[in-house]
């Protein structure tokens, strides 16, 4: 009885954890906008590109103890029937949350910044539906996708970080933590709090081609995503200097400051398409994981025909959630962080802790258990 | 359904999506004949307190016309102005006049009338920066001595058919740095400049220059023999905050250029060594300057440290420097003089107008974050007694295709 | 008018899925994506015909604060 039965491998799942972690980098507003000292956002960055490495090994060995089963199936071996599930169903509402703030993400970044014209579903359903599509398909097309993509992404993030190098003056770096620690300790946490969606490894593992690359895909989508990070915070400071806390969508502005010549001008639609395309496969992975869970959670023999519903769920909670882009941009800094970290870090150690009790108390029930699954 | 065949199939959606979304132009569904391309844009106060919003709209069919060998004899653009009580509404009270609606992503030029700039630009510029239509590369230009309308609607150049071409010219040999005169400035630098602590905006000073007054307007260019007015891009306006404060003359502005590190090229001129009266003309090969600020028993002060290389350009009356190689090193210690002189001309200016236009507290906060803290409440004083001192280093490299002036017999 | 289109979609994703559900028997499949459909479904008619729905993300914001009271 396997929902899922495609495979994936280990660069594959790095492809799509970068691309999941890219999604806020490319237009990364959270990271910037509105913060104390933007100077030194680059450092809150880099600092939380580290820090989020113990959590996300954390997640990485947890996973590996039970390699053939999603964090749903172990939650219930671990926590029993009852607490397992409602672990479970606090995870697929995360990332259907997660899922509905990208969705508004790409509504409010299109209408803001394109065609302020068209009507904010346009966009929204747009999106869902081709994720859902994609998600529809398994996780093995989701993967491939990512693969392709990513290499594309990272080329477009590449150009639109380094073409306008013309207006950068690398003195707006400094002073470097001029007024202490303490501004920097917000954005850092917004960084960590990004990060720790890699929770959704949990649901991979089981269909890894071969789960020991684990370690070294989360460790690589972290190192890179981070460098892509900290590469555009720096970018975007050195073009905008103090001015960028003001910007409501920084790469896209920083895609807008490309001139060369007389002809290379007004591509900001460069970072915009790299972003959506990281956008679409992202929420098609996430798509992907809830129907597994849910899938898993209820006993069901086929996901698939849960994606569209989902689907629904997600792009009316992303106009329900929502009033204004200024309500997604507060969410970011007030509600998204302590939510976020909460969440995964305490689901993360509750099953870390039981896992080391059980393992404790029998070590043979945990083979029983994956005989009898596979059986 | 094979799943080889599924997932090409939605990548190829993906792709068509992605393409679709890069075509934007064709999905806004805003045709090309319908849009006015403004090309420069001129924000001023009016007498009863409306902002009025001036602009220049290119006319595609008097422009196009003369590329094709005949000879338009249309003015290659039109100038409107309209007014609101805010800019965004004067904009768009503009297509109450306009037949095509006026679309601002191509704009180059914010130009800035004199009295407007005096009473705040903050205010306009946050619409420039919040719309999605304009640009931050756009020049932010301030007009000396009259109102942006004025000067658009007298402004023409004798090269260009439009002005802003005109003015893009200039511009674009500001940037290669002929004469290092100028300031190059956009809204972007402006709106860092201004959130900046320890440094003060200074933007694009433009003039206009009466050329014939009683030229008309109207007809066509080759009608007539003199455009009525030009313009003259140099030096650069001073804010303060977001007001205008005053302005630098072209001598000034290299002064500043100077201490930031901007001159690339340029003439200075000094004296003839051999001969008293003549002038001798030095080109500006490359220059090289950083300035350190520092902060000892209270008094701030800044070494500005500047090498410049140059060479003989022009030698008036007779001089030899072969046969008196003692003038080459005079005119070297006359070179380090001239630029020290503009230098101070730029400090005393900017002390004068008490606007920190060279970022020294801006240094100053990189280097020293905690004096600065001290310092910045009051640093519109400690500016005023900053303690600048000067180190140029000034060499002369070439002569030129002859050594020596030709002598008459 | 956007009532009908809502419900036209909805109607489309049924059409869909429902057959291929019924072809496999998978009956508990069918309860779960039933139920999951009709959420979205009232959830979306309510937006369209403007019924004011609680918002969860308030909710999370209202327990964040909270919690941030009692440090």
């Amino acid at each position: 009885m396997e929902t899922e039965g495609g495979r994936i491998s280990g660069s594959q799942l790095l492809a799509l954890l970068v691309l999941t972690r890219l999604v806020p980098v490319t237009i990364e507003f959270p990271l910037v906008t509105g913060i104390e000292v933007p100077q030194d956002a680059w450092i809150s960055s880099l600092v939380g590109t580290v820090l989020s490495i113990p959590p996300v090994l954390l997640m990485v060995h947890l996973s590996l103890k039970y390699p053939d089963k999603t964090i749903i199936e172990y939650s219930q071996l671990l926590l029993g029937k009852f607490f397992g599930k409602i672990i479970g169903f606090v995870l697929v509402w995360y990332w259907l949350s997660i899922a509905a703030t990208m969705l508004r993400s790409v509504g409010d970044a299109y209408t803001t910044a394109v065609m302020p014209e068209t009507p904010i579903l346009a966009f929204i359903l747009t999106v869902g539906f081709l994720s859902a599509n994609a998600a529809r398909t398994g996780l093995e097309v989701v993967g491939r996708l990512g693969e392709v993509n990513m290499l594309v992404v990272l080329l477009f993030g590449f150009l639109t970080l380094t073409l306008p190098y013309k207006v950068m003056n690398f003195e707006n770096l400094l002073p470097v933590i001029a007024k202490g620690i303490r501004p920097i300790m917000l954005p850092t946490g917004t960084a960590i709090s990004f990060f720790v969606q890699f929770i959704i490894l949990g649901m991979v593992v089981p269909y890894l081609n071969n789960p020991q690359t684990l370690t070294k895909s989360s460790l690589g989508a972290i190192a890179i995503s981070g460098f892509m990070m900290t590469a555009f915070t720096v970018a975007l400071i050195a073009v905008f200097g103090p001015t960028v806390s003001s910007l409501m969508l920084p790469a896209f502005s920083l895609g807008r400051m490309i001139s060369i010549g007389e002809f290379l001008e007004r591509i900001e639609i460069i970072p915009m398409g790299a972003w959506t395309i990281t956008v679409a496969i992202t929420l098609a992975f996430f798509l992907w994981a809830s129907a597994v869970a849910i899938a898993q959670l209820l006993g069901l023999r086929r996901f698939q025909a849960l994606i569209y519903p989902l689907a629904a769920i997600s792009v009316a909670f992303s106009i329900l959630f929502f009033e204004s882009f200024l309500d997604l941009e507060l969410y970011f800094k007030e509600v998204w962080v302590p939510y976020s970290l909460t969440l995964t870090l305490g689901i993360t150690i509750i099953l870390y802790v039981a896992s080391l009790i059980r393992g404790r108390s029998s070590a043979s029930e945990k083979v029983i258990g994956s005989c009898h699954r596979n059986g | 359904m094979s799943p080889k065949w599924l997932s090409k199939f939605i990548s190829f959606i993906f792709m068509t999506a992605f393409l679709a979304s890069t075509l934007t132009g064709c999905w806004s569904r805003r045709e090309i004949e319908t849009l006015g391309f403004v090309t420069a844009l001129g924000v001023d106060r009016t007498e009863e307190g409306e902002i009025e919003i001036t602009v220049h709209i290119a006319k595609p069919f008097a422009v196009a016309r003369g590329t094709e060998g005949g000879v338009s004899t249309e003015k290659g653009f039109w100038t409107v102005s309209s007014t609101g009580s805010t800019a965004f509404e004067a904009m768009r009270n503009l297509l109450l006049q306009s037949p095509r609606r006026p679309f601002y992503a191509h704009n180059r030029f914010i130009l800035i009338g004199e009295e407007y700039a005096r009473a705040g630009v903050k205010d306009i510029l946050d619409l420039f920066a919040r719309n999605g239509e304009t640009r931050r590369l756009a020049r932010v230009e301030v007009i000396k001595g009259s109102t942006a309308k004025d000067f658009m609607q007298q402004v023409e150049f004798e090269l260009e058919r439009l002005p802003s071409e005109g003015e893009e010219g200039i511009s674009r040999s500001v940037e290669v740095g002929l004469s290092s005169q100028p300031v190059e400035c956009t809204l972007n630098s402006f709106l860092q400049w201004l959130e900046t602590e320890g440094m003060e905006p200074i933007a694009v000073r433009l003039e206009l220059i009466p050329k014939k007054p009683d030229a008309p307007i109207n007809v066509g260019e080759l009608l007539r023999e003199q455009v009525r007015a030009s313009s003259k891009h140099g030096g650069a306006a001073v804010f303060k905050g977001d007001k205008l404060v005053g302005w630098l003359d072209e001598t000034e502005m290299r002064g500043v250029n100077w201490v930031t590190g901007k001159v690339k090229s340029g003439i200075l001129v000094i004296d003839q060594p051999n001969e008293k009266g003549k002038l001798v003309s030095l080109e500006i090969l490359r220059a090289k300057s950083k300035f350190q600020p520092e902060v000892k028993n209270a008094q701030v002060s800044v070494t500005v440290k500047i090498e410049a290389e140059a060479s003989l350009g022009e030698i008036q009356g007779t001089l030899d420097p072969m046969k008196y190689p003692q003038a080459w090193t005079e005119m070297e210690s006359q070179m380090a003089e001239a630029i020290k002189r503009e230098v101070m001309a730029a400090i005393s200016k900017a002390k004068e107008l008490n606007s920190d236009i060279f970022g020294f507290g801006a240094a100053l906060n990189r280097k020293q974050p905690k004096e600065w803290a001290s310092l910045k409440d009051r640093w519109d004083l400690e500016f005023q007694r900053i303690d600048v001192k000067l180190e140029v280093e000034a060499k002369l490299r070439r002569m030129g295709l002859v050594t020596r002036s030709s002598e008459p017999k | 008018m956007n009532t009908l289109l809502l419900i036209l979609a909805f109607a489309a994703i049924a059409a869909y899925e429902i057959p291929e559900i019924i072809r496999r028997r998978q009956w508990k499949e069918l309860v779960v994506f039933a139920v999951l459909l009709i959420v979205g479904f009232t959830m979306s008619l309510f937006q369209t015909i403007g019924v004011k729905v609680p918002n969860p993300v308030k909710g999370i914001e209202l327990i964040i604060k909270k919690a941030a009271g009692l440090f």
